[in-house]
């Protein structure tokens, strides 16, 4: 579904702030995975997400998905093949606008430059079907403001628009982590609930072990921008959070060992 | 007395058109263009010229409107293809129509007094003096109105809504921003060079001069409506917005009739905008004022 062959990214290249953010990464993501990333700050994770995104063009290297080479092609048009939520709730809704205003924008993906209404009584009546199932509430609310919406709503909203139409990718960018823990477990839990109905195959950042382990069916660890550890199946699920931080420590130094891994 | 309502009332409604092409770029797009100096004297002098070559002046209008389109396009392209920043793409656009606009008319000034301009073709009609401009520009400002406000129920113009809200999600769902900002500035524009059009053919001159402070009016306007009538859905803000326009051309008629000399008008403009401006920030300090007290 996704492969990376060979990526490098290079920010501020010699410089004194040069930074290897991923060395040489090489992946292959199967259709219905649902990948969790670990490793600490700087380890090349959000970058790894931006490639494949197009948010971020790889020095060298190829990205792929769905088979074709997607090097070059800016985010905008890569948009109707993947879907991104952000850890900043306020980085996925327009908060100016209506919530069904915002889930107009989301149906409509790749085909907003048109003269259509946004919003009609079916389409409507869909998002309030859709709003329904998350649980929040937020079927009694399409006409408020998004911005007049909790940080945790919002991003449950984003999960929802990221998913709407069908997309072949779907990418998590530690986008619990802004949420007060019982939030973050309702979103954490809608999240599961729609990658499994859907299928989607999804690449989720996470700081917390926890949920990276209870998460997903393939796990991975990333640090100074290489792959370290990549376990999927029977075995992932094995796994501890103490496996997790012996393999830190065997393989790969302290550098991953953080106290925000370690707290989390 | 009541001729300077009259005028005040007249003057207002043109100048809800130039309010409205600000709204749409710096509340909207949240792009602060000042090509509206240069689009709103375009406007004028593309309809003098034209009419004193003896076209129709309700076609006038509609080249005018054109013509502003095209320069807020222009600006666009300085902004999204070459990179360069909102404000001083708009400064270059603005520089660059002075002198095309003297182009256009060939001369500083060109006077239509004797010219057969709209309000001719209205009084033609047998309506009173007083009664027909006003009709006239009501009738302009609740089709643009009715037109921008589906415009914004659209997908574009949920795009365009989102663009100045954040462009990352613009970029998110599939949309160039790009897009939506030079369909935005267009239309901002063209809003502000039909606003020019018909003002020249109104006071019956068009003048190389009379854009200087247009973007300080539309702002004006912006802010005195929407501070004062709200902001609560798009088509609220709009309204509110040619209120303030309306607004403040009677603020500046009781400024005159005061005795305050013409030359004066765009300094009290300017404070006007910065008392505008200023009373949130005063409203707080008082209020941390007495609390302490």
């Amino acid at each position: 579904m996704v492969r990376l062959n060979g990526v490098t990214k290079i920010f501020n290249p010699r410089t004194p702030d040069e930074r290897i953010a991923l060395d040489d990464v090489t992946l292959g993501v199967e259709k219905g995975e649902f990948i969790t990333i670990i490793g600490s700050n700087g380890a090349g994770k959000s970058t790894l997400l931006g490639v494949i995104a197009g948010s971020v063009e790889p020095d060298t290297g190829t990205v792929e998905i769905s088979g074709e080479t997607y090097n070059g092609v800016p985010e905008y048009k890569r948009a109707i093949l993947i879907g991104r939520v952000f850890q900043n709730p306020f980085l996925g809704t327009a908060p100016s606008m209506t919530v069904e205003e915002n889930l107009a924008l989301a149906a409509a993906r790749g085909k907003a430059i048109s003269l259509r209404l946004g919003v009609t009584a079916p389409r409507r009546e869909s998002f309030r079907k859709l709003l329904a199932d998350l649980g929040l509430g937020l079927e009694k609310r399409l006409n408020d403001r998004v911005g007049l919406l909790s940080g945790g709503q919002r991003q449950a909203l984003t999960l929802l628009m990221a998913v709407m139409c069908n997309p072949q990718v779907l990418l998590l960018d530690e986008h619990t982590a802004a949420l007060d823990p019982r939030t973050a477990e309702v979103v954490s839990s809608i999240t599961d609930d729609l990658v499994r109905e859907k299928r989607i195959t999804t690449l989720m950042v996470t700081h917390n072990l926890e949920q990276a382990l209870r998460h997903g069916n393939r796990l991975i660890m990333m640090d100074r921008g290489r792959v370290i550890m990549d376990v999927n199946g029977e075995k992932k699920k094995r796994f501890s959070v103490s496996d997790l931080l012996k393999e830190f420590k065997s393989g790969h130094g302290l550098s991953v060992m953080n106290d925000r891994l370690l707290l989390a | 007395m009541w001729l300077a309502v009259e005028g005040a009332l007249e003057q207002g409604l043109l100048y809800s058109l130039v309010a409205l092409g600000v709204y749409v770029t710096f509340k909207i797009l949240q792009f602060p263009d000042l090509t509206v100096d240069g689009s709103f004297p375009l406007g004028a002098a593309v309809s003098a010229r034209l009419i004193i070559s003896g076209w129709d002046p309700f076609a006038a209008i509609a080249v005018s409107t054109l013509a502003g389109a095209g320069a807020g396009f222009l600006t666009g392209i300085l902004h999204t293809r070459l990179r360069i920043s909102a404000l001083l793409s708009g400064i270059l656009g603005m520089t660059a129509l002075y002198s095309v606009n003297l182009r256009v008319m060939g001369r500083p000034n060109i006077a239509l007094l004797r010219e057969r301009t709209c309000l001719v073709v209205l009084g033609e009609l047998g309506l009173p003096d007083w009664l027909g401009p006003m009709l006239f520009f009501m009738l302009i400002l609740v089709v643009v109105y009715a037109l921008l406000s589906w415009f914004w129920k659209t997908l574009l113009g949920l795009s365009l809504r989102a663009t100045g809200d954040n462009e990352q999600m613009v970029l998110s769902y599939g949309t160039n921003p790009d897009v939506t900002k030079l369909v935005g500035l267009s239309l901002s524009n063209a809003l502000v060079g039909m606003a020019g059009g018909l003002v020249a053919q109104y006071q019956g001159f068009s003048d190389i001069s009379m854009g200087v402070g247009t973007i300080v009016v539309g702002l004006a306007s912006v802010i005195i409506g929407e501070g004062i009538f709200g902001e609560k859905t798009v088509n609220h803000a709009m309204v509110s917005v040619m209120g303030g326009a309306v607004l403040y051309r009677f603020v500046i008629a009781a400024g005159l009739r005061m005795g305050l000399p013409s030359t004066d008008l765009k300094l009290i403009t300017a404070v006007l905008v910065v008392a505008a401006l200023a009373t949130p920030r005063f409203r707080s300090l008082f209020r941390v004022a007495s609390r302490t007290s």
